[in-house]
């Protein structure tokens, strides 16, 4: 699997692959992707025998951003899947990947992120109790802008303010 | 039928090699040591917890009071204090003190000293009744020339 | 396995938890297991009960004060993640690392991953109920951290590279010991064969048991010896090297049916190839500056970066958003031991809960690196 395969093949979902420069990013593709074209680039990955290194979200304005870094077992070529959790909501790869129902029970526990979908929301590392309180999801002084690092949203995207469910946040 | 046989026998030889090996080990000498009776001698490399350097020719510490070390420690473990008496260019050290219950022996403190004023103490047999045991005054530390934790 | 009696679901199950106080579970870790007799009908694992939050301690102070806790997340092959560390920092800032700091570097990162492969090759037999082998396994891990322990000055967390380099230089005593450390082990591998691997009880016990296919592991993301154990010739130190292990002559050994036996085997396999590695490492330690020159400050750019390594239990990968200052922004650290145990819900259903224990040792676990 090379760069131009993948991105051809990608392609055919009319998405396009850019490619990030390896000494730095540590990364060689890098994908910005809409919610609902998550699930079908996930499961092409899936066919594609790539796996799921981790999971991860970074908490930006305007919407925290989910990053997700595949990889292949057969030859070196890592890619990273972007993409903004509007209204705090993002849908599950937990039934595609099985690894990210870890992952993604964990980014709900600090990012409040909620994965719809995904059966199994409980806490899995703070308790019952810590409902409601997100260790890594920043303060609104402190929160940077997507832009400012690096994490370009898309352009057509509406600008959904959601600022107001920050913080205020029901399971799933 | 035959494959019963056969795991038998090489199943029997393995445990019986395996004794083998445990008798063969039991007659070496032993390789632990029966602390505290006895002790190992500790490397001299070893990175216990801090102490103030004494300065060969004035008996004091070598500190400038500039507090790098406090800064660069992630714990926040060291506080200096000190004072600029009248007249005096310079800032004197009046008080160091670590904080060993927060000290997680990292060493950036020691790497960061301009002056090289704080070492590793060779100590690893600390124990105490109460935290505030392991609040060390360093600069008092200094002029019994360090020596056990009391 | 799965018996007729199993089947009738009209049987009395009940709760039993294992843990969090379980020497099985290797660290504080609960499964909350739903059982039919001895068998696992449904597992349930709990996390959480050691967690530090060192991605939050990362967000909080400049990324030198970071560099203490990475040897506190997976504390058996602490310096790994040390190595990960500060070459994620060195590829932000460009810092050349010296010849002779690289060679340190994997000549200690491989004897840390063969001290780590003994204790769990202890733990692992102790699970099964075999109390010997721990023994023996420590006596020669001693040799080990007695040799970091000169060199370091700390036996466990060592906290031993920076930026730029290493903390300490190495001497001649160093390679000597290290060198006679080797001949003794590979005496030693031969003892662990023949009192473990052709062990009747040990095969009897690990063979054909906790199977992971390839495709399970894909799904999982399991990395490390425990992938290879299914036949997946994967390892960061070739497919994706770092440092100096593309010089390096070592092969990467792999079972074939992916069950507790081939995980064993792989990783006392591992132990032989890292002590090669060692050796080349030792052969090639040049004369010269142990320590570059870094830049006293260094400010993380605004963008994300990850760098991976090859940790004693998998695939280790820091991922780093930086803001143009020293803090990180965002710092996420993907540890092996995570996705290797979320399969075991999966991988251990219907099991006997005495292959559940076995499953487990196999796995090489390391709760504080789960809970990080």
């Amino acid at each position: 699997m090379t760069f131009q395969e993948l991105a051809d093949q990608l392609g055919a979902f009319s998405l396009s692959l850019t490619a990030s420069d390896y000494a730095a990013s540590g990364v060689y593709a890098d994908l910005l992707l809409e919610q609902r074209q998550l699930r079908q680039v996930v499961q092409h990955l899936l066919e594609q025998e790539f796996y799921l290194v981790f999971a991860t979200a970074v908490s930006l304005k305007p919407a925290a951003c989910l990053v997700y870094q595949f990889a292949r077992h057969d030859v070196l070529f890592r890619v990273n899947l972007r993409l903004f959790a509007h209204e705090n909501e993002s849908p599950t790869i937990s039934d595609i990947f099985h690894a990210a129902m870890w992952y993604e029970r964990e980014i709900h526990d600090f990012f409040g992120i909620a994965f719809t979908g995904n059966g199994d929301m409980r806490p899995l590392i703070l308790s019952e109790m810590d409902a409601g309180f997100h260790p890594l999801l920043k303060a609104e002084n402190v929160c940077m802008d997507a832009e400012k690092l690096g994490f370009l949203p898309l352009a057509d995207e509406p600008e959904a303010g959601d600022e107001q469910a920050r913080g205020s946040l029901e399971d799933a | 039928m035959s494959g019963y046989f056969s795991d038998l026998y090489h199943g029997t030889k393995s445990l019986l090699v395996g004794l083998g090996v445990t008798f063969k080990e039991m007659l070496k000498p032993t390789v632990t040591v029966h602390y505290p009776r006895e002790t190992l001698t500790i490397t001299p490399n070893y990175r216990g917890h801090i102490e103030l350097v004494s300065d060969e020719k004035t008996g004091g510490s070598l500190c400038i009071t500039c507090g790098m070390c406090a800064r660069a420690c992630p714990s926040a473990c060291i506080s200096i204090h000190s004072e600029k008496p009248e007249g005096s260019k310079k800032k004197i050290l009046t008080g160091f003190e670590l904080d060993f219950t927060r000290c997680s022996l990292c060493g950036i403190c020691v790497e960061s000293c301009p002056t090289d004023a704080i070492a590793y103490s060779q100590e690893y047999n600390l124990a105490g009744y109460s935290r505030e045991e392991f609040h060390m005054d360093l600069l008092g530390r200094l002029g019994k020339g360090g020596g056990s934790l009391t | 396995m799965k018996t007729e009696a199993f089947k009738d679901e009209s049987r009395h199950r009940f709760l039993l938890n294992m843990g969090p106080q379980h020497p099985a579970t290797h660290g504080v870790l609960r499964l909350v297991l739903e059982m039919d007799g001895e068998y696992v009908v449904h597992l349930d694992p709990v996390l959480g009960y050691g967690h530090r939050m060192h991605e939050k301690m990362a967000e909080a102070r400049p990324w030198p004060s970071f560099l203490p806790n990475t040897a506190r997340m997976d504390y058996l092959a602490a310096l790994p993640y040390n190595h990960g560390y500060v070459c994620l920092i060195e590829k932000l800032a460009g810092v050349e690392v010296p010849r002779r700091a690289e060679c340190i570097r994997v000549a200690t990162s491989e004897l840390n991953r063969v001290a780590s492969h003994l204790l769990w090759l202890g733990a692992f037999l102790l699970d099964l109920g075999a109390f010997t082998p721990i023994l023996y396994g420590f006596d020669d891990r001693e040799q080990i951290l007695d040799i970091l322990e000169d060199i370091t000055g700390s036996r466990l967390t060592y906290s031993y590279f920076r930026v730029g380099g290493v903390y300490r230089d190495v001497d001649d005593r160093f390679v000597e010991n290290t060198r006679v450390f080797i001949k003794r082990m590979r005496k030693r591998l031969d003892i662990y064969n023949k009192l473990v691997t052709d062990n009747i009880i040990f095969i009897k016990r690990t063979e054909g048991i906790g199977v992971i296919s390839p495709e399970m592991a894909r799904r999982y993301g399991v990395t490390g010896a425990n992938l290879r154990g299914s036949g997946i010739a994967y390892d960061i130190r070739k497919t994706e090297p770092y440092s100096i292990y593309p010089e390096l002559d070592f092969e990467i050994p792999v079972g074939s049916r992916g069950d507790c036996f081939d995980r064993y085997l792989v990783r006392i396999k591992e132990i032989e190839q890292s002590l090669r590695i060692i050796e080349q490492a030792l052969d090639m330690l040049p004369e010269g500056e142990f320590r570059g020159k870094a830049p006293k400050k260094i400010k993380l750019p605004p963008r994300a970066a990850s760098f991976a390594v090859e940790a004693a239990r998998g695939e280790l990968v820091y991922f780093m958003v930086g803001q143009d200052s020293d803090v990180p922004y965002r710092l996420k650290v993907r540890v092996p031991s995570y996705a290797n145990l979320s399969l075991i819900a999966e991988l251990c259903q219907g099991m006997l809960i005495a292959d559940l224990v076995s499953v487990m040792g196999s796995l090489d676990l390391v709760i504080p690196e789960i809970d990080r």
